[in-house]
Parts: C-alpha cells; structure tokens; sequence
C-alpha cells in the first residue's frame, strides 16, 4: 500500500558532481597561486574553469526545488542548525569569489585582493567540497546517508574529478583561450600564453590521480564496513551492493570509474602503452574517472532514497 | 492560563487497521490524490507457529526535538505555540530536505502544481483551537485514538497516559507530543 515518491534524484547527483569538480578545480587553482612553483598551465586553467561547473549544478539544485519562487529566502533567513542553510551560504560565495580570480587571473592583475581571494577560494573550494557529502551525511536514521565517510569520500572524488576535468579541458586549452578572446576588445586583451598541456604535465597529473583514486577505493572499503557493522548494515549494503544499483557500483563506479583508471594511468606512466592506445590513454582516462564520479553519486543518492519504504520501523 | 501542548494517544490493542482515519483525514485537510498524512502499518511479529498481527496508524510525531525543524534551512518548518511542527508557506522553498530528514517518514513532498508543500499531519490544531477533535479521532470506529492538553493533568488524554504510553523510537530522542499504548498479546 505504501507507494514511494522519490524526494530527491539525478538533479541532485549532477549537482552534488559538478559542485566537486568546482572545488577540486578551485582547490588546485588557489594552492597553485599561494604556492610557488605549480605549473602556469595548470593553475591558470584552473582558475578559469573553477566557477562554472558549480553554476551548472546551481541551477540543478533550483530546478529541483518545489517552490522555486521562493529560493532567494533561503539567503535571507537562517537556521544554524541546517547544513543546508549553511551550504546555500557556501553555494553563494564560491562562485563570486571565484569568478572574482578568474577575472584577476586572466589580465594578470596580481595584488594583495588577489592574494586574499585565492585564499578565499581555498576554504571556499574546501567548504563546497565537503558539504556537497555533509548534505546526505547530516540525515539520520538513514542506513545509507547516515555516514561521516560519505563526505570524506566525496571530498576525494571531488580532487579526483577536478584534476581529471582540467586533464580533459587541458588538451584543448590554447583552442577555448581564442573562443574567449573573441569576446574580449583587442587593447584589453592580455598577451597569449600557451595553454595546453603538454605530455609531462599530464604524467605528473595521472600520478597525483592516481594517489587519489587509491584513496577512494580505500575510502569505499571502510564504507561498506562500517555499513556492515551497523544494526542497519543489511539495507545499507542492500541497496548498494546487492540491489538494484548493483551494476552501476560494481561496473560503473569500481570499475569503470576507479579500477581501470588506475591501471591505465600506472601502464601510461610506466611507459608500457605503446601504438594505438596511446592516442585514447590521455582522454579516456580522466573520462572514466567522471563517469564512475557521476555514478559515485547517483548510486548513493538514489540507494538512500530506495531503503526508504523497507526500513524496519523499529530497531 | 497554562500554555497549552497538544498531543496524540494512539492504542494499538484498539487499532483494528480499518483505514477510516487515513480517509477521514484525506476528507477534512484535502490531501493531494495518492498521498496519505497518515497511514496504516502492519506489523507481523513473533517466530512460527506463535505469530501475530496487528496495525499500527502512522503519522507525524510532532517531536519536540524535530529533526525536520533543525534541517530546515529558512526555519519554515517550526513549532507552533501549540507544541505541534507546523510550515510556513512563505518561508518554504520546497527543498525536501524535511521529508528525508524526519525519521519517521511521515512527510511527502507535494506536487509543483498543487503547491509543493510537505505534506503532513497538522493534529488538526484548527479543529482542536475550535475545541472539536480531529478528524482521526472522530472517524475511528475503535476509539483507539485520543487526542488533547498533555499540560492539563485532568485530560482524558493524561488518564491513558498512565496507562502506559510510549514514545515511537526513544532511542532517536526527539521526544514526540505522539504517543502509543504498545500491543500486547
Ligand atoms: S521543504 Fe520547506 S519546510 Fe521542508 S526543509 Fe525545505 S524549506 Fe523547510
């Protein structure tokens, strides 16, 4: 007799995604910029890409609301207590902050405000990150949400996505530099500085992936036990590992999302790609990871909304 | 005058799982087609050959310790004076974090086009203020249900408070106004 509405759902993946890939993107941009020695390339890409992918997942998480006439109250009125009200001030910030430096980056305005505001983007990026988990994480007496780990582990995917987007975005980086141009007055226009990535860049970029990748499937692991250990642990793994989703987690998230990656970025790196599949390596892998991030999410999104209807109502 | 604190007795030795609340709620708050602010829930317990049946109505709390109200971002849902959790309209973006919060699941998430509400149980205060009794109350042919002032030590709903009432799901700790009188075999 209980039938099921879904409260939440892909709108919520894609924005819990590209909000990861904005805070790993402005996390490597504002290190790149308090930090010496990051590569020009990467952290000025960085800075210009930062801002957008979390404007697509805004307008996500707008057009999921039902009442969106209402959404500019959630700026004005407060509650301590809801993780979302303090996201919605993170979800505000960010984006100004980082339009803000990719504005400065571009002309090359390097001042104290850009020193400020490439810190800004730090804690920023951080917040973002973490909140975009905190979100699902702060719900209890969900067997699937209820979970610290979850906002850690979107942390880490959302360091793995951001690099693996600029890997993507860095091949065609002196191509999407004129598109912008064209929109700029010539006396304005900042002198060219090469953009694309070039091979040893993109080595150095599989192997900081990589690290994060393994860290994920270690994070995944102690996720799936601590869902174990839990009075609750045969929904939890119920709706992820065994049930519906099933497919999407092993196949799509593990496999085609962390494990192959890893392996094509350890051979790539190693040197033992040769012919033929060294042309894919360098697009297919950092496509992977995104598509096994986007998964990432929607398994977790949808396998919390599913345990809804067969939760035993007492403990 | 003592502030008052509207609360529920549900008796599930009573309950007989004849929907005639759901109904009669849909009726009097007019609840969007499909969904029910309060519903029946069959428990099946015991081990072979001893088991057992019976139905449980289920339905908002009205915690005293709303996780709903604490997840709410702009402080739509809150308590009213009453003691109840209410939402305000006009603060309400829709969001849906209430209906995943609560854990109870009594919420549900309106349709856009018949406002996009959360939906759920008001404990009728508009009846009660009215000195009238919800429409559960009235429609349940057991008279498994009591509703009034827990503040007012003569309530008839103090009398089955002592006849040992208990919170859903203590462990939770969110202290509801709603209570049930367990089933006993
Ligand atoms: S749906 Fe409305 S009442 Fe519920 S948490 Fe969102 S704003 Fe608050």
């Amino acid at each position: 007799m209980v039938e099921h509405h879904f409260t939440w759902g892909y709108l919520i993946a894609i924005y819990l995604f590209t909000a990861g890939i904005s805070s790993g993107a402005g996390i490597v941009a504002a290190i790149g910029y308090i930090v010496n020695g990051m590569d020009e390339r990467l952290k000025r890409l960085a800075a210009y890409f930062a801002p957008f992918p979390v404007l697509i997942g805004l307008a996500c998480l707008i057009l999921d609301l039902h009442r969106p006439w209402n959404f500019y109250k959630v700026l004005i009125y407060y509650n301590p207590t809801s993780v979302m009200s303090w996201g919605a001030f993170f979800l505000l910030v960010f984006p100004l902050v980082s339009l803000a430096f990719a504005v400065m980056v571009y002309f090359n305005i390097d001042n104290k405000l850009r020193r400020f505001l490439a810190w800004m983007e730090l804690v920023f990026g951080i917040a973002i990150g973490v909140y975009a988990g905190l979100l699902l994480a702060a719900i209890y007496n969900n067997p699937v949400w209820s979970n610290p780990l979850i906002a850690f582990l979107f942390f880490i995917s959302a360091l793995s996505t951001g690099i693996c987007s600029l890997m993507l975005i860095g091949r065609k980086g002196d191509k999407l530099d004129d598109l912008v141009r064209r929109f700029i007055p010539q006396k304005w226009q900042p002198e060219k500085i090469k953009l694309d990535f070039d091979k040893k860049l993109f080595l150095r970029l599989l192997i900081v992936d990589a690290v994060f990748i393994v860290l994920e499937l270690m994070v995944i692991s102690t996720l799936l036990i601590s869902y174990a250990l839990r009075p609750t642990g045969e929904i939890a793994l119920g709706a992820i590992i065994t049930g519906g989703y099933y497919l999407l987690f092993w196949i799509g998230v593990v496999l085609i999302g962390l494990t192959i990656p890893l392996i094509l970025g350890i051979m790539e790196v190693g040197g033992r790609i040769k012919g033929r599949l060294g042309h894919i390596v360098p697009w297919a892998e950092p496509t992977m990871v995104l598509i096994g991030g986007f998964l990432l999410r929607y398994v977790i999104v949808y396998g919390g909304e599913i345990v809804y209807p067969i939760l035993t109502l007492y403990p | 005058m003592a502030k008052k604190r509207w609360g529920k007795i549900v008796d599930l030795n009573k309950c007989v799982g004849c929907h005639a609340c759901s109904v009669a709620c849909i009726a009097e708050n007019k609840v969007e087609e499909g969904k029910y602010r309060t519903k029946i829930i069959e428990h099946e317990e015991g081990v072979f050959p001893n088991v057992y049946k019976y139905t449980e109505k289920w339905s908002c709390n009205h915690c005293q310790h709303a996780p709903c109200v604490d997840a709410c971002p702009t402080k739509a849902s809150h308590y009213t004076e009453w003691g109840t959790v209410e939402v305000k309209p006009e603060l309400c973006i829709g969001c849906g974090y209430c209906v995943l919060a609560c854990p109870y699941r009594v919420r549900i998430m309106n349709e856009r086009k018949h406002g996009g509400l959360p939906e759920k149980c008001t404990l009728c205060v508009h009846l009660l203020e009215k000195g009238k009794k919800p429409a559960c109350e009235t429609s349940c042919i057991a008279g498994a249900i009591i509703t009034g002032d827990l503040n007012d030590p003569h309530s008839e709903i103090n009398q089955w408070m002592a006849k040992g009432a208990v919170e859903r799901r203590p462990d939770l700790m969110t202290h509801p106004n709603v209570f049930i009188i367990p089933y006993r075999r």
